[in-house]
């Protein structure tokens, strides 16, 4: 993820590296999955958002959460957790258009971090 | 640790969790494990006779048609196996649930985060071994109840001897 500021990412592919304990062919399973089944889940949280289908967001940001941990970055972790709680809860609902908006562009540019890290494994070997 | 493979269930509808689980207790157990990979509580429980020593179950199967929840699927493991060991999986962390669980007869909770790979891989080194002891001890028990039938039958043919030829 860029930095406006100082231009690092802020995904941090240690802790991809550190679950994969450094198998990088496993590290490119694991890139590959979330590649494909995040952005998917956003989908269809924002689908279900139109619908009211609170329980389908609550269940959905649930299943997707212990993945966020892989991107090593706490806000984007914080934002499923908190849209987790306010769909089964009920409660503030008014703010999840506002935090699944700043969740999708937070996971597309984990995605294109990833990405850029698959091609470099891909490269070394 | 026996020479035999030993047999984990892996039950959680997060693929990417159950690769990764998969993967570490693969590379902390090579072949001394063989892991069998299920996302709903219905593939787990139709391969239940095949007596996994451990199962590492989701406590929240959305896969489930069923809808039953993580509590009575682990009621059904342990009505049908109540020697395998079951440590739940959740990504939440309530304590209630928790106590729930162990009431019921899991072995651990473990929640699921960064550290929670290392935590299962720890906690299925320790059931795996205690598990090895336990049969060992019944192994042990049987010797034990075969050699007393064997005193017993030589005791009752000593008497018999003693009597008839006394």
């Amino acid at each position: 993820m860029e930095n406006s500021t100082n231009g690092k990412t802020r995904t941090d592919l240690e802790k991809l590296r550190t679950i994969a304990r450094g198998d990088e062919a496993f590290m490119l399973k694991l890139i590959d999955h979330f590649v494909k089944e995040t952005p998917f889940s956003i989908e269809i949280m924002e689908a279900s958002l139109a619908n009211h289908d609170y329980a389908e967001i609550g269940s959905t940001a649930h299943k997707i959460k212990p993945s966020i941990s892989f991107t090593g970055i706490p806000e984007l972790e914080r934002d499923i957790r908190r849209i987790e709680e306010i769909a089964l809860g009920g409660r503030n609902l008014g703010e999840l258009e506002g935090l699944i908006s700043r969740f999708k562009a937070g996971i597309s540019e984990v995605v294109n971090d990833f990405l850029k890290e698959r091609d470099r494994i891909e490269n070394n070997n | 640790m026996a020479n035999k493979q030993q047999l984990i269930f892996l039950v959680d509808d997060d693929e990417m969790y159950l690769d990764t689980l998969e993967h570490n207790l693969m590379l902390d157990f090579k072949d001394g494990v063989k892991v069998e990979k299920y996302s709903t509580a219905d593939a787990c429980l139709q391969n239940i006779h095949k007596d996994p020593e451990v199962i590492i179950l989701d406590y929240y199967l959305r896969t489930d048609k069923r809808k039953m929840n993580g509590i009575d699927v682990l009621k059904k493991i342990k009505e049908n196996k109540p020697d395998a060991e079951v440590v739940m999986l959740s990504g939440q962390e309530k304590l209630d649930i928790a106590v729930n669980c162990i009431r019921n007869g899991a072995y651990d909770y473990i929640v699921k985060n960064e550290s929670a790979y290392v935590r299962a891989g720890n906690l299925v080194k320790n059931l795996l071994n205690a598990h090895e002891v336990k049969k060992e001890s019944k192994r042990n028990e049987r010797w034990n109840y075969v050699v007393g039938a064997i005193l017993f039958v030589m005791l009752v043919y000593g008497i018999y001897f003693h009597i008839r030829y006394d």
